[in-house]
């Protein structure tokens, strides 16, 4: 009898605790937070946007005929980004839930005034994962931003997460990179830009998180190919030995970085190197002779030698901050120097000389070898 | 004779050990030591694993000087009844607050991460609930079965989750080597990752119940202790390659936060859950054992024959250490790495032991020589 009773109790005692209804969170009492958007106001006040999923309309692929949109959009405003959510929770039958956020855009006011008061939330919150892209809307706010649709996705968070792989890049990695160039010794921040739904570049921050100016996307895929963070990437450049454009894309970018120190001073040799292959020959230069191989080689590494020279000069002179690692290398080659040199880094890294030298392999030149659109005795075989 | 002549083989000693290293380290030792020694970890780790194994071999050759007897008996016959029960109030002490705080640890990750809303003591009374179960009707037995089988598993979970990470690890981080951090450093790291390792300390238990203590005791121990060295020098390692050392340094679980950076091909995303729970498992087997080992002891002190008593307080007083602390987790773990606890860890881990085997060793010299036939005492 004692047997049955303690028997009876464990069962009970089983069904209550074990399955878990204490944090019973049905998935119909959620809405799904797909991006966020941070803004903030001449008075110091935060406005949270959020596009959340509306799971009626999401559904399968071949739905068909659906009325309504995937997603709807709310804003609040608050003191800080929680409480700003909370304003919006008000707006909400459903518990807002960021454990699916994506993205999350952020004003341009908000990224001049410091992304520091702001930062916190991003990681404190267990809900949130740190695979999470950060971006920033350069010349407006995230509010607008976020209210895009775009075409091709039917979640338009997704499409934002897409733009910044197809050119090469790394995505959703920048919260990790930005939390690590955030805590570094020397290091500075990069986050990229969006605007209606356009990749246009990456804004740089200074060290304390304060967004200063802004990087082109080619000077983007230069800094990338310096911080050995570039994928592939497509150069064109004019030759005039055949009179027209030649188009290569490069793939497996790497880049080595050799400080050498004399006195306070650090020179850099910046070296890139990786394979390319020609996607179109516009020019008049018959590509299947050596000679001509050579002439595009050199054309296109010296190209992206003064890429080298002319973006690292542009941050250097404008900015000062060291978005390129060049702190983290001298810190591996000489980290006894490394402690006193960090204390003026930005100083000693804009003073610093930077000698670029790019190595190319041209490798593949597609499926045709004498362009076929041009008459025998038109090319120029060099 | 309260308990049951149990016994216990090598290979569940080995696992045992690897179970409650593992389990613990991973979510709790890694931080604080990437804290210290930054991206020299690892090194320290290895260090850490040095003192881990000079402090089991003190331990099991302690022990095997009485392979019939558990530390509670052979210190009351090496130092006398009375002078070897007040030996003992460290160890009942360091158990009982051991279980308590490492339980109110893990319940807090839990209660975090998985259970925002369920209040944190529900968490601790299952524990406990559990722990009570396991102790009274498996005993070590049971224990060590679960172990031989959840062991791998963990394992197994950390390995995986170091794998699907291939994809975010950068070598670069862990540069440069020594100079960031320096000896002092790296040195300060070993001595709290040493604690960690220390926990093999069990064994002046474990080795009572063993079937072959004298020929499996000290080589499955210290393989449990190298292998875990090696595994945590490899995994503080791997964390500091994904996100740098100070990152790792500001995260409460660094090793959790790796698990759910993974994605795959965007395709095995947010396996946090399944890790959690194999953890959980883990984390079961080692506050079992402290807790049987606590609760053994307990009755071995007070000379109480009813186990079910030592066994019930024991849990009462575990209960109470483990909901009383107030605060975040933070709090609590500095705490537990604060300089007090790790020199009375030290003194329960290797200044006692040490201490012991001199006298016993010492003792037992002059029996055999005074001739007087050695009495091999009982259990219990």
């Amino acid at each position: 009898m004692h047997r049955y009773w303690s028997v009876l109790c464990v069962c009970i005692l089983s069904m209550l605790l074990l399955t878990g209804c204490w944090d019973r969170q049905e998935l119909n009492d959620r809405a799904f937070v797909l991006a966020s958007g941070v803004d903030k106001l001449r008075d110091g006040s935060v406005v949270l946007s959020l596009q959340v999923a509306n799971p009626a309309k999401l559904g399968g692929v071949t739905g068909g005929g659906k009325e309504g949109k995937a997603f709807v959009f709310m804003e609040a405003k608050g003191k800080d980004v929680q409480d700003a959510r909370q304003n919006i929770q008000a707006k909400f039958s459903r518990r807002v839930f960021g454990g699916h956020r994506r993205v999350i855009f952020i004003g341009e006011k908000a990224a001049r005034d410091g992304l520091k008061d702001l930062m916190d939330e991003f990681t404190r919150n267990p809900e949130v994962r740190m695979r999470t892209e950060l971006v920033v809307i350069p010349g407006g706010e995230a509010r607008r931003e976020i209210k895009n649709e775009y075409t091709l996705e039917r979640i338009p968070a997704v499409a934002a997460l897409r733009l910044l792989t197809v050119l090469g890049g790394r995505a959703e990695d920048t919260m990790r990179a930005l939390l690590m160039d955030m805590t570094s010794e020397s290091g500075c921040a990069t986050l990229p830009e969006v605007k209606h739904g356009k990749y246009v570049g990456r804004a740089i921050f200074d060290r304390n998180l304060r967004m200063v100016g802004h990087l082109s996307l080619q000077e983007v895929s230069t800094r990338h190919w310096i911080k050995n963070q570039l994928r592939h990437f497509l150069l064109t450049t004019y030759i005039p030995e055949g009179k027209g454009f030649i188009s290569v894309s490069i793939r497996q970018p790497r880049s080595q970085i050799k400080p050498v120190l004399h006195g306070n001073q650090v020179d850099f040799y910046v070296t890139l190197s990786g394979i390319a292959d020609v996607d179109e020959n516009e020019s008049r230069l018959d590509i299947t002779s050596p000679r001509s191989i050579e002439i595009i080689k050199q054309k296109f590494e010296s190209m992206k030698e003064k890429d080298v020279i002319d973006v690292t000069h542009k941050v250097q002179t404008k900015y000062r901050t060291d978005i390129f690692g060049f702190g983290e290398a001298v810190h591996h080659k000489y980290p006894n120097e490394w402690k006193q040199l960090k204390k003026n880094w930005q100083q000693t890294f804009s003073k610093s000389h930077i000698y670029a030298n790019v190595n190319l392999k041209i490798d593949q030149i597609g499926l045709t070898g004498h362009p076929l659109q041009l008459k025998k005795g038109e090319s120029t075989r060099k | 004779m309260t308990f049951n002549p149990m016994k216990i083989s090598g290979r569940q000693v080995f696992w045992l050990l690897i179970t409650v290293e593992t389990g613990s380290m991973e979510l709790l030792a890694l931080r604080p030591t990437i804290e210290v020694a930054k991206q020299d970890a690892w090194i320290s780790m290895l260090g850490g694993g040095i003192i881990g194994i000079f402090m089991t071999f003190v331990v099991v050759r302690l022990s095997l000087l009485y392979p019939n007897q558990s530390m509670t008996e052979y210190v009351q016959t090496i130092l006398g009844t009375w002078f070897g029960r007040l030996f003992l109030v460290p160890y009942l002490v360091m158990g009982i607050f051991g279980t308590g705080l490492i339980l109110r640890q893990f319940t807090g990750f839990v209660h975090l991460a998985f259970f925002n809303s369920t209040p944190i003591w529900i968490l601790i009374f299952c524990f406990v609930v559990l722990m009570l179960y396991m102790t009274f009707s498996g005993g070590i037995e049971g224990i060590a079965r679960c172990a031989e089988l959840i062991g791998p598993m963990a394992v197994f979970a950390v390995a995986l989750v170091k794998l699907f990470n291939l994809p975010n690890y950068d070598l670069h981080l862990a540069l440069p080597v020594y100079a960031d951090s320096g000896w002092m450093q790296i040195l300060k790291g070993s001595v709290l990752s040493g604690t960690f390792f220390g926990q093999s300390i069990v064994m002046a238990m474990l080795v009572s119940f063993m079937t072959n203590p004298v020929e499996e005791a000290e080589s499955k121990s210290l393989w449990a202790i190298v292998v875990s060295t090696v595994l945590m020098a490899a995994s503080s390692f791997l964390i500091v390659i994904i996100f740098g050392p100070t990152v790792s340094a500001r995260m409460l679980y660094p090793a959790f936060e790796s698990t759910r950076f993974i994605s795959v091909l965007e395709f095995v995303q947010n396996i946090d859950s399944i890790v959690v729970v194999i953890w959980t498992m883990a984390y079961f087997v080692e506050m079992s054992l402290y807790f049987f080992i606590t609760s053994y002891a307990l009755e071995n002190w007070l000379r109480i024959r009813e186990r079910r008593w030592t066994i019930g307080f024991s849990g009462i007083c575990v209960f109470i250490v483990a909901i009383y602390p107030e605060g975040s987790n933070f709090v609590l773990e500095s705490v537990i790495h604060s300089n007090w606890s790790i020199v009375l860890l030290y003194i329960n881990m290797l200044v006692i032991p040490m201490f012991l085997w001199v006298i016993g060793g010492v003792r037992k010299r002059m029996m055999s020589k005074s001739g007087s036939p050695q009495v091999q005492e009982g259990r219990g």
